[in-house]
C-alpha cells in the first residue's frame, strides 16, 4: 500500500469515526423525538425535558399534565415531590420552598395550607401539633397568649382559651 | 425507466408530498368587489376588506349590519352564530350570556337566556348538567348548593327525598379521608342514605351514628342508650365497663362513673383473682432503630389465682404494625438481652418457645413458684422491626400488653422516648376493648427529645389491650442495611435465610461434585489408537456392543450374538421366504461364556426356532436378559461407576433442601403455599439435576476399560476402512474372507453393511437366497412379528 492510500484509508477512519456515532446518535434522538410527539412535545419541548433531566416520557407527562414546565418540575423532582403532590401544593399556594419547608416537618399540603391560613410559622405549627391541636384551635390559644405545654394542660383540665 | 431513477423519483415524493402539505394553501383569492357591490357595503357602513369578509361567509350587508347591531362584529363569529342556528336578534339576548356553543346547547334544551344566566351563575356551567337537574326538579339556585359539594343529579334525588339538606347531605354521606403514603390519593367511606336516614331520624348527628359503626354500636342499641340520655361515646364506655343502659342509667344518677362503677361492681362480686395492679413500659427508641423496652409489673398474687408458678411474659413472634390510616403490616421481631428483677434482684429468666414462634419468659424461672403477696417484677429486653417508614414521616408502634392479657391490670402507662431532633406528628394509640381509645396521651420535651406519656384511664381485662403508636418527622431513624435484611427476612418468614442456606448448600454441592470429579471422575487420557486386525481378545460382538452403545443390550446385540454363534459352528440359519430359521448344529467351541449361556438359553426346549414367532420372541427375550446380566458384570471390569462419591453430594443435596424449608417461617394460605410448592419443585429440580449430571460425569474407564476403547477404536477404524473399500471396489459380488470372519463386529460396531452379499459359499452357517446373508434383513427380522407362520418353514 502506498503512503498516500495508507493517508486517505486513516482520514476515511477518522471522518468514519465521528460519523458512524453521530449518525446513530442522530437517528436515535429522531426516532426518541418522533415517539415523544405522538404524546403532544413538539420537538423543541422534547429536548427541553431532556435538558432538564426528564428522559423518561411518561414522567415528563405526568408533569405536563400537571401543568408544570420542565424547569419548573425538574427543581420540584430534586427535592423528592411527585407531579401531584407538587401540583396540590402548589395548589395550596405554597412555592417549592415553603412546600419543601412543611413537608419536612410531615405536613400534607392540606395540612399545611390550614397552619399558614392561621398565620403560624412551621416551628409554630410543630409545636401545636404536638400537643394534638387543630390549627384553628391553636390560633385561639395563642391568640389567648398560651404557649402549646400550657394550653394542652389547660386543656387537659377541661379549660378553655 | 431505469431503477435508480425509479427510486429518486420515489423519494422525491416521499419527501416533497407531506412539504407540500406542510405548506399552508392560500387559497384562491377573493374575487374583488364590483363598484355597485363597494357602494351598497360602504351604505351599510363597512369598509371593503370588512365587506369581503362579509361576502365570504354569504352574509350579505343588510344582514351584517344586524349582526354588527347586536354586538357581533366579526364575519366569521356571526358565521358560528348562524352556524349554530341563531339569528341577529336571538343572538344579541345571548351574546353575553355564554359563548356560541354553550348557548346553542342551552338553547337547544329550551333554557332562555336568563334561565341559562341563572344556571351558570350557580356554578353549573353545562346544559346538560343543568336539564337533568332541571328534571329532577331543582331549579339553579339548589342545584347550584348541591353542585359545588359534588353531588351528580342522580345521587341527589334520595338524600333529598330523605330530607337532607346539601351540607348534611355531605356530612352523613362521607367518612373522614385517610391519606395514602404518596401524600396526594386518599380514600373515604361512603355511607348509604338510608342508613343516614334511620340514625338520623333516632337523634343521632352524624359524627355519633359514624363513631357508632366504627366501634359496632348497632342501631336498636345505639337506640336504646340514646333514651337513655346517653351520648355514644358515654354508652360506648359504659357498655365496655359491662353494664346495661338501664344498669347504666341507675349508676350514673348515683354519681359513679363507667370505671368506678365497673370497679365497685367487682369488688362486690367478691371474685378475688390475680392482678397486675400496674404496669409501666419505657420504651426508649433509638437511633438505630432498635428499642430497648423496660417493663414495671406490680403484681398481687393471691392464693388460687391465675399464677400457679412463675410469673409468665409472652413476647410474640409475629406482630401487626399497624399504620394511622388503618393499613397494616406484618412483622417478626427479635428479643435480646432479656433481664429480669423481681422485688428488686435479679431473677433468672427461663424462655419457652411455643409451635408459633411466641416465646414465653418464666420470671424465675420454669421451676420456681412467686410467693404470694404484692411483687414488683422487672422484665426489660431489646426490640427491634417496629417502624414504619412513610412518604413524610415514619411511625413507631408498640404492642404495650402482648396479645394476651392473662389477668386482670389495674392501672397502664407507657413513656415513649424519640431520638433527639425527631418531632412528633401525633401520639396515638388504643386501648381497652378493639379500636377504643381509652388513654390520654401527653407530649413533652425532654433532653432536647420528644417523650410522650400515655396513660390508660381504665382497668383492662381480657380481649382487651394497649398499643402505643406515635408519629414523628423523619430522618432521626437511621437503620443499618444489616439490620433492614434482618427485618426483611423477619417479615417475610426467613425467607431470606432461606436463600441463603439454598445459595450455600448449592455452592458446597457443586464444589463437591467438582472436586469429586476431579479426583476420580475424570478420564484416564485416551492411548495411542493402532489399526487392530483382530477384535480385542476376550470381547466378544455382544460386549463390544455393550460398551459402544453405553449399556444397552438391543436387536443388534442378539443378531450378532447369534451370527458369531454360526460362525463357530454351533448353529446354522436358515432363510426360506423371508423367513429365518436358526438351529442348533454343534458344540459352541471357541465361544464365550456368554455366548454358551444364551446357547444354553434358547436352546433349551428346542433344537430350532423361526425368528418372528411368538415362542422364539419370548425365548430371544430370555436370551437378552441373560445377555444383560452377563454383560453387566463383564462391564465393571473395564469400567466404574464411582456412586460412592455421588452419595455424600446427594445427602449434601437433601440437607440443604430440608434446611432451607425448615427454616421458612411463612404463614398458612394460599399464595404462601403456591410459593412453597414452586419453590421446593426449584430446588428439588436444581438438585437433581446436579445429581443426574455427576452420575454421568462421575462414571470413568478403568485403565484396561481405556485399554478396551483404544482397542475397540482401531479395529473399528480397519474395519470400517475395508468395508468401505470392499462397498466402492470391485465388481465381484462376493466378499473377501477377511470382511465374512469379522461380521459380527462390524454388526456390533454398527459398521454399514447392508450392501454387500455374503454369499453362501462365503458364509458357510447360513442357507438362504441366492443372493446371500442380508445384516438388514436379518436385524429386522429378530424386531418384527410374523403371525401365521407356521413355526417349521
Amino acid at each position: 500500500m502506498n503512503a498516500w492510500r495508507a493517508r486517505f484509508l486513516v482520514a476515511l477512519v477518522a471522518v468514519g469515526a465521528f460519523l458512524v456515532p453521530y449518525g446513530c446518535a442522530t437517528l436515535i434522538e429522531n426516532a426518541l423525538v418522533q415517539s415523544w410527539a405522538r404524546y403532544g412535545f413538539s420537538p423543541e419541548q422534547t429536548r427541553e425535558w431532556w435538558r432538564h433531566g426528564f428522559r423518561s416520557r411518561a414522567t415528563a407527562i405526568r408533569w405536563k399534565a400537571n401543568g408544570f414546565e420542565p424547569g419548573e418540575a425538574a427543581s420540584w423532582e430534586a427535592n423528592r415531590f411527585v407531579a401531584e403532590e407538587a401540583k396540590e401544593w402548589k395548589k395550596a399556594g405554597f412555592d417549592l420552598a415553603g412546600a419543601a419547608e412543611w413537608r419536612r416537618y410531615a405536613f400534607r399540603h392540606d395540612e399545611a395550607g390550614e397552619w399558614q391560613a392561621t398565620g403560624m410559622s412551621v416551628g409554630d405549627a410543630v409545636s401545636w401539633r404536638k400537643q394534638a391541636f387543630r390549627p384553628e384551635e391553636a390560633r385561639r390559644w395563642k391568640d389567648a397568649g398560651y404557649s402549646p405545654n400550657d394550653a394542652a394542660k389547660r386543656r387537659r383540665a377541661g379549660g378553655s382559651p | 425507466m431505469d431503477i435508480r431513477r425509479a427510486i429518486c423519483i420515489a423519494l422525491a415524493c416521499v419527501f416533497l408530498i407531506p412539504l407540500y402539505n406542510s405548506v399552508p394553501h392560500a387559497g384562491q383569492p377573493d374575487p374583488p368587489l364590483s363598484p355597485e357591490e363597494e357602494q351598497r357595503w360602504a351604505q351599510s357602513g363597512f369598509v371593503p376588506e370588512d365587506a369581503l369578509s362579509w361576502k365570504r361567509v354569504g352574509i350579505g350587508p343588510a344582514e351584517a349590519r344586524q349582526w354588527v347591531m347586536a354586538g357581533i362584529q366579526f364575519a366569521e363569529w356571526a358565521n358560528q352564530w348562524k352556524g349554530e342556528g341563531f339569528g341577529p336578534a336571538d343572538a344579541a339576548k345571548w351574546v353575553r350570556t355564554a359563548n356560541v356553543y354553550t348557548a346553542g346547547e342551552f338553547r337547544k334544551r329550551g333554557f332562555s337566556p336568563a334561565d341559562a344566566t341563572a344556571w351558570m351563575e350557580n356554578g353549573v356551567r353545562s346544559a346538560l348538567r343543568a336539564e337533568e337537574f332541571r328534571k329532577i326538579g331543582l331549579g339553579p339556585k339548589e342545584a347550584g348548593r348541591w353542585w359545588k359539594l359534588e353531588f351528580y343529579p342522580e345521587e341527589i334525588s334520595p338524600w333529598r327525598d330523605a330530607g337532607f339538606g346539601p351540607e348534611d347531605a355531605l356530612k352523613w354521606k362521607y367518612g373522614e379521608k385517610e391519606y395514602l403514603d404518596d401524600g396526594v390519593s386518599w380514600s373515604r367511606t361512603v355511607f348509604p342514605v338510608e342508613w343516614a336516614r334511620e340514625w338520623r331520624g333516632a337523634g343521632f348527628t352524624s359524627d355519633e351514628a359514624k363513631r357508632a359503626m366504627l366501634i359496632g354500636l348497632k342501631f336498636p342499641e345505639a337506640v336504646e342508650w340514646k333514651r337513655a340520655g346517653f351520648g355514644t361515646l358515654e354508652a360506648l364506655r359504659w357498655r365496655d365497663s359491662g353494664f346495661a343502659f338501664t344498669e347504666a342509667a341507675r349508676l350514673r344518677a348515683e354519681g359513679l362513673g363507667p370505671v368506678e362503677a365497673e370497679e365497685r361492681r367487682d369488688a362486690l362480686t367478691g371474685k378475688v383473682e390475680d392482678e397486675i395492679t400496674s404496669l409501666h413500659t419505657d420504651i426508649d427508641l433509638r437511633e438505630d432503630g432498635s428499642v430497648f423496652a423496660t417493663e414495671t409489673f406490680e403484681v398481687l398474687n393471691r392464693p388460687g389465682g391465675a399464677i400457679q408458678g412463675c410469673f409468665e411474659r409472652i413476647l410474640p413472634a409475629r406482630i401487626t404494625l399497624r399504620y394511622r390510616s388503618s393499613s397494616s403490616r406484618y412483622a417478626s421481631p427479635t428479643y435480646e438481652r432479656i433481664v429480669a428483677f423481681i422485688d428488686g434482684n435479679p431473677a433468672p429468666v427461663d424462655v419457652v418457645k411455643d409451635s408459633h414462634g411466641d416465646r414465653t419468659l418464666c420470671i424465675g424461672g420454669t421451676g420456681s413458684r412467686l410467693t404470694e403477696g404484692a411483687h414488683a417484677i422487672t422484665i426489660s429486653y431489646v426490640t427491634e422491626d417496629r417502624l414504619i417508614t412513610l412518604r413524610d414521616h415514619e411511625e413507631f408502634f408498640f404492642d404495650v400488653t402482648g396479645r394476651y392479657l392473662k389477668m386482670p391490670l389495674r392501672r397502664a402507662s407507657a413513656i415513649v422516648r424519640l431520638p433527639q431532633g425527631a418531632d412528633v406528628v401525633f401520639a396515638d394509640g388504643f386501648a381497652g376493648l378493639s379500636e377504643r381509645k381509652d388513654f390520654t396521651a401527653r407530649v413533652r420535651e425532654l433532653n432536647g427529645a420528644d417523650v410522650v406519656e400515655y396513660a390508660v384511664w381504665r382497668r383492662l381485662k381480657a380481649e382487651m389491650g394497649f398499643q402505643v403508636s406515635v408519629g414523628f418527622t423523619k430522618g432521626f431513624v437511621r437503620t443499618s442495611l444489616w439490620k433492614k435484611a434482618r427485618q426483611f427476612d423477619q417479615a417475610t418468614g426467613r425467607l431470606l435465610t432461606s436463600l441463603l442456606i439454598l445459595l450455600l448448600g448449592l455452592c458446597g454441592t457443586l464444589s463437591y461434585y467438582c472436586v469429586a470429579w476431579h479426583r476420580v471422575g475424570r478420564d484416564p487420557k485416551a492411548g495411542l489408537v493402532l489399526r487392530e486386525f483382530e477384535p480385542p481378545a476376550g470381547a466378544s460382538p455382544a460386549l463390544i456392543r455393550y460398551i459402544v452403545k453405553r449399556r444397552r443390550v438391543d436387536d443388534v446385540s442378539v443378531a450378532a450374538t447369534l451370527v458369531h454363534l454360526a460362525q463357530h459352528g454351533a448353529t446354522r440359519i436358515d432363510e426360506r421366504q423371508g423367513a429365518y430359521q436358526v438351529r442348533m448344529a454343534g458344540p459352541p467351541e471357541g465361544c464365550a461364556p456368554l455366548e454358551r449361556e444364551v446357547l444354553a438359553t434358547v436352546f433349551g426346549d428346542s433344537d430350532r426356532f423361526v425368528l418372528g414367532m411368538a415362542r422364539a420372541r419370548a425365548t430371544l427375550q430370555r436370551a437378552r436378559s441373560s445377555m444383560t446380566r452377563m454383560l453387566e458384570a463383564e462391564y465393571r471390569t473395564y469400567f466404574v461407576s464411582n456412586s460412592r462419591y455421588l452419595w455424600p453430594g446427594l445427602l449434601l443435596s437433601a440437607a440443604t433442601v430440608l434446611g432451607s424449608l425448615l427454616v421458612l417461617n411463612l404463614r398458612s394460605g394460599g399464595k404462601a403455599e403456591t410459593f412453597l410448592k414452586l419453590y421446593s419443585a426449584f430446588q428439588v429440580g436444581t438438585f437433581g439435576f446436579l445429581g443426574l449430571l455427576f452420575y454421568f460425569l462421575l462414571k470413568t474407564p478403568t485403565m484396561e476399560g481405556r485399554t478396551l476403547l483404544d482397542k475397540i477404536a482401531g479395529y473399528r477404524d480397519a474395519l470400517a476402512a475395508n468395508y468401505r473399500k470392499e462397498e466402492s471396489g470391485t465388481s465381484d459380488p462376493g466378499i473377501s474372507p477377511f470382511l465374512a470372519r469379522h461380521l459380527p463386529y462390524a454388526m456390533a460396531l454398527g459398521i454399514e453393511c447392508d450392501r454387500l452379499a455374503f454369499r453362501w459359499d462365503s458364509t458357510a452357517w447360513f442357507t438362504g437366497r441366492s443372493g446371500g446373508f442380508s445384516v438388514k434383513d436379518f436385524v429386522a427380522s429378530i424386531r418384527r412379528r410374523a403371525p401365521g407362520r407356521s413355526e417349521s418353514p
